[in-house]
């Protein structure tokens, strides 16, 4: 059976520290603002309790990909297993797959011309290794997970500030954060 | 030089006719070379690796692997041979191939005229040399010594040959020196007090640790790598307490998160040994056997602690108080970690002694996984040769002098006979960093010539006559090690030192070579050497046997750090404390001879001025060490001003809304800056992010008074500062 | 801009511009006299396209007319403009313009590097200062300018860097320029790229 792989964020444990983010713009020496990789901060009431909580998102790599069907010249392809590329070569830079995400996930690279988006390093994937984010992420809250092999028991598809998933079923699943017990003075 | 040549060749109108209307020549030029025939065998396409260390003031110190193509860095990331690094860096150790190439980069030695005019002259570093050559040789012949010399040097660089400058400022005779830290003074006194020495189990050992309790720490963003194993811990069902009084990221993470009232810290945890007492939940032996001074401390609990005056005083309800206490007290091994923050205050010392006496009563001392941690020194045993070379014949004086650090401002005003005439600045921006930056302009202006040198334009510089420009850690060699972890970590040359730039110890040497040549035997420092050298002879016996290396060069072709072996890595597993007795010592007749109380008792905090009845702390930002890194264009995208962390309760009296401007004010400062409305924060207490903001223009140290912590002097020299016992008032701007 | 109708501009005059700047951003040209530069003035007169074009026009007059004053912070508006130590108002480097935040030593200095080495050249402390640094982009095109058979690799120089973003370097400087040698220098600069992107191009100035 084909693979199905997906990111795996685990919220409880990120600290919002957004080295993912950053490793990956180091790594593809990326522009300031052009990020493939986005730490978000939650409601500071989202689990009850008031916490300062994260959620590190890049593409989802989604079943339905709203991207590749807006896309007018075809630089979009989903492979195999689950991811979806986009070929900037064939990029003519009108954003009309920005738009269409519902996650806003390609964004505009105003010097190149072009959209630019997370492809899960599939290149890194296909000799064996991780994806930079998930391999310099200092908690290791990123996994990426064959989702027809494994469906981890305590993750889930949807989080707050997550846009609806039925349109383009993304593959990412988070891990919410577990509230603790506080004894505050206000 | 190509056009030289091929004008002369040629004669072409143009060559010619310029040269001869402007009298240009060349060689006058300060201008790099310019083109040349290129070298025959230049291959592009590259690629090499080499290990680097990251020597900032930060818990981590990773190691790093640094990729290089074509002799330009592509890529920085972890050691993954350092357990601790695990081939991943922190959000800001990411950032570091944008520190190397900032545009923003100093890049020549350059002189301003007129102090904060911003009018700069570029000068060579023979010229810079030759100023200030001059400037110490002038000082030493007016007032008989260099002690009108006043060097203020910290943290930016703990590269172990960084060391260097203070060697410099040595080498030329008896000088005034910035001492002390504003880090961890009162706490390192109190641990020296109780133990001898602050002295910290492995981090990595938190995954042995059956209880945590993180007291005014936030790893999450303090020390990440710490947090992993923390974080592993927990989910192999450690249970994690944090103390603080503010909900930080890593209080986010907490399985319990208790809110105490800043400053009553040494209450809680005096409250949690009375309860400890009364149920017998201390360990008998461990206090019998490895302590002295137990039964008066005993007994000034009973008399004078209870745990609800305790809950009275921390605003901690008494039932948590008794709780955390027994689950404290059973968990076998529990490990505390004391942060950084929780003693900057004016009873800084005395909190940790009570919160190092509950560690001690429960035997959760000198085992694997506890500890009460702090700080720790044991792997820091160099040569610090550049150090060693004493002041040269008939220098005046008897002895460097010192200011504190703390209060560098006044103290440098106060100092007379001599008075202090000249400043050298490195590693460090006491205009942005230091408390009262009025007070230390104020002595800026009282300088004949500030030279600082730095990586960046910023506050300090702003306000110096000459800027030497140094190199990043990827442009120089060294060695790192942690206090905090105890690895060590190589430090190679990865590429070309960009522009003119110099390390300090190329500077100190540079320095001295031109005194020499004014006045022989002015400086004792010597005038040449190869850093690898230099890196080299800072390893001794000592240190190789500790990490079992041969030498630094072995280190750096066998994977560019080491881990010191197992005897050292349980602090006090031994049991033999370094204090007089040797043993631990709640009643500490060393703290009485520093004029403190002899046993761990309470404290009063600082009491709130009533026109500025709202605390305001200063935590470390995530995105910054001090002044370093938050101004990086990758951080500044996510993060692009200060801001005030104000309670929804607050704002609301003083009718605030999110992102109002807020101007904050006390008898020492004020400034205006973003409200960010959080329950993060208690409602008596507002939170503005320590460090250096690109294109602002006022720190967090505009309210921040020289207040005294309680202890430092002991061990550092100086007390330090309470800087979280900032009192203000806020209103709408 | 002017509009020009007639481009004439000899090999030798091209050269004396491009040699002229790379002395100036050398620092070569730091302590010329106001007799200096109004000789200068009167030499770039004889180049009639020049004199007739706006910004070549002002930028002459101002080299006629510098005053001791203008002298006197001339070298801080320089260092302020292009070398430091603050944080730099108008980049000297190529790359600085080929991503938002200026970051020099970028995949851009590595194209120019190899377009020297292609042409057998190098930065003499090549890896210590960024390649894309505007006087060694001067020297080198002086260097192909020079030898008429490297006319197409001058070409494809200019077109593919030198043109690409000394535009915006120069409209930094008329940003931020508090001098009127540093500003001279602009519009003279600006001016020159115009009738060099026709000479190369063969196509029509932009009109402002």
């Amino acid at each position: 059976m084909a693979k199905k792989l997906g990111f795996l964020v685990n919220i409880e444990r990120c600290i919002g520290c957004h080295a993912c983010e950053i490793s990956c713009k180091s790594f593809y020496q990326l522009e300031p603002n052009m990020r493939r990789r986005r730490v978000q901060e939650l409601p500071e009431d989202v689990v009850g309790t008031p916490v300062r909580a994260f959620v590190s998102t890049a593409c989802n790599h989604c079943d339905d990909p709203a991207c590749k069907k807006a896309c007018p010249v075809g630089a979009y392809t989903k492979r195999e297993d689950g991811i979806v590329v986009h070929n900037q070569d064939l990029c003519i830079g009108c954003q009309m797959c920005g738009k269409a995400c519902p996650y806003s996930v390609p964004m505009f690279n105003p010097v190149k011309k072009k959209m630019d988006k997370c492809s899960m390093c599939y290149d890194r994937l296909d000799v064996g290794q991780l994806p930079i984010c998930v391999e310099k992420c200092p908690l290791e809250a990123i996994q990426i997970v064959d989702y027809n092999e494994v469906q981890p028991a305590n993750a889930v598809s949807e989080i707050p500030t997550f846009a609806d998933t039925s349109i383009t079923h993304p593959t990412t699943h988070f891990i919410l954060h577990k509230p603790g017990k506080q004894s505050r003075r206000f | 030089m190509l056009t030289e040549n091929f004008s002369r060749r040629t004669f072409l109108k143009g060559s010619a006719s310029l040269s001869a209307l402007l009298g240009l020549g060349v060689a006058t030029s300060q201008a790099p070379k310019g083109l040349i025939p290129k070298a025959q065998a230049k291959s592009n396409g590259k690629v090499e690796q080499f290990y680097n260390a990251c020597p900032r003031n930060c818990y981590d110190t990773c190691s790093i692997v640094t990729t290089v193509e074509d002799g330009r860095i592509t890529f920085i990331t972890g050691n993954e041979k350092n357990t601790y690094t695990k081939g991943r860096l922190c959000v800001k150790g990411n950032t570091y191939p944008r520190v190397v190439y900032s545009p923003d980069r100093i890049k020549y030695p350059m002189r301003q005229k007129g102090r904060g005019s911003g009018n700069w002259e570029r000068i060579s570093w023979d010229e810079a040399y030759t100023i200030i050559a001059k400037k110490i040789l002038a000082i030493k012949k007016e007032y008989g010594s260099t002690l009108p010399i006043c060097l203020n040097k910290y943290s930016g660089n703990f590269n172990i040959l960084n060391y260097a400058t203070e060697g410099m400022l040595s080498s030329i005779g008896y000088t005034t020196r910035a001492q002390g830290t504003p880090c961890d003074p009162a706490g390192s006194d109190a641990q020296g007090f109780d133990m001898g020495a602050p002295y910290n189990n492995d981090p990595e050992q938190f995954l042995d640790a059956d209880y945590i309790i993180l007291w005014g720490a936030n790893p999450a963003w303090t020390s990440a790598h710490s947090m992993y194993f923390i974080e592993q811990a927990k989910e192999r069902g450690t249970k994690l307490v944090v103390i603080d009084p503010l909900i930080t990221q890593t209080a986010s993470k907490a399985d319990e998160y208790i809110q105490v009232k800043a400053s009553t810290d040494g209450a809680l945890a005096l409250g949690m040994i009375r309860y400890i007492l009364d149920h017998q939940l201390y360990d008998k032996n461990w206090v019998s056997q490895n302590s002295i001074g137990f039964n008066e401390f005993f007994s000034y609990v009973k008399k004078n602690i209870t745990v609800e005056w305790a809950a009275e005083k921390t605003g901690v309800p008494k039932p948590v108080i008794e709780r955390i206490a027994r689950e404290y007290a059973t968990a076998k091994p529990a490990n505390i970690w004391i942060g950084f923050g929780m003693q900057r205050h004016v009873n800084g010392g005395a909190m940790v002694r009570a919160i190092d006496a509950l560690a001690a009563i429960t035997g959760n001392i000198g085992k694997k996984g506890g500890g009460v941690n702090y700080i720790g020194e044991e792997t820091w045993g160099f040569n610090y040769s550049t150090m060693g070379f004493g002041a040269p014949e008939g220098s005046g004086g008897e002895a460097d002098r010192y200011v504190n650090m703390n209060n560098f401002g006044a103290q440098v005003l106060d100092a007379n006979d001599p008075p202090i005439k000249m400043m050298w600045i490195a590693c460090r921006n006491p205009m942005a960093q230091d408390p009262e930056p009025t007070v230390v302009k104020k002595a800026f202006d009282q300088m004949d010539l500030i030279v600082t040198a730095d990586l960046y334009m910023n506050k300090t510089v702003e306000y110096s006559d000459i800027v030497l420009p140094v190199t990043t850690p990827f442009e120089s060699v060294g060695v790192n090690v942690s206090y905090w972890h105890y690895w060590m970590n190589v430090n190679e040359q990865a590429i070309k030192p960009l522009y003119e730039t110099k390390s300090d110890l190329e500077i100190a040497m540079g320095l001295s070579k031109k005194l020499n040549q004014l006045k022989p035997g002015s400086c004792t420092f010597p005038v040449t050497g190869d850093p690898l050298d230099w890196v080299e002879k800072e390893m001794n016996d000592d240190i190789k046997a500790l990490f079992n290396v041969k030498s630094w060069d072995d280190l750096r072709k066998n994977g560019g750090t080491a881990k010191a072996n197992e005897s050292i890595t349980v602090a006090w597993k031994d049991l033999k404390f370094r204090t007089p007795s040797g043993k631990y010592e709640f009643y500490s007749k060393t703290a009485a001879e520093y004029g403190h109380h002899p046993l761990p008792i309470f404290t009063e905090e600082y009491k709130a001025p009533k026109e500025y009845p709202i605390r305001c702390m200063s935590p470390h930002w995530k995105f910054g060490i001090h002044s370093q890194f938050q101004h990086q264009d990758w951080l500044m995208a996510i993060q692009a001003h200060p801001f005030l962390e104000i309670h929804p309760d607050l704002a609301k009296k003083k009718s605030i809304r999110d992102q109002d401007m807020v101007k904050i004010i006390n008898e020492t400062g004020y400034m205006t800056l973003p409200a960010k409305i959080t329950k993060m924060v208690p409602a008596d207490t507002v939170v503005m992010y320590e460090g250096w903001w690109k294109g602002v223009n006022y720190t967090e140290n505009f309210t921040v008074k020289a207040l005294q912590e309680d202890m430092g002097e002991h061990l550092k020299g100086q007390r330090g500062i309470a800087f979280h016992d900032n009192f203000v008032n806020i209103e709408k701007a | 801009m002017t509009k020009l109708t007639v481009i004439h501009m000899d090999q030798g005059d091209r050269l004396l511009l491009y040699q002229l700047f790379w002395h100036y951003y050398r620092g070569d040209l730091m302590k010329l006299t106001t007799i200096d530069w109004a000789n200068l003035a009167e030499l770039l007169r004889t180049m009639t396209v020049l004199c007739e074009s706006e910004f070549g026009n002002q930028a002459i007059t101002k080299f006629d007319e510098v005053s001791e004053e203008t002298l006197e912070s001339f070298v801080f508006d320089y260092n302020r403009l292009f070398v430091g130590p603050n944080r730099l108002h108008a980049s000297p480097y190529e790359s600085t313009y080929s991503n938002f935040e200026g970051t020099i030593m970028q995949q851009e200095t590595i194209k120019v590097r190899n377009f020297y080495h292609y042409e057998g050249l190098q930065v003499a402390d090549e890896g210590q200062y960024p390649d894309d640094h505007i006087q060694y982009e001067l020297e080198f095109i002086c260097y192909l300018l020079n030898q008429n058979e490297k006319g197409p690799d001058l070409k494809l120089f200019l077109e593919n860097h030198f043109f690409k973003w000394v535009d915006k370097h120069c409209e930094r400087i008329e940003e931020h320029s508090q001098n009127q040698l540093t500003l001279a220098f602009a519009y003279l600069l600006k001016e020159f790229l115009q009738l060099e992107k026709i000479i190369i191009e063969g196509g029509e100035p932009n009109v402002n």
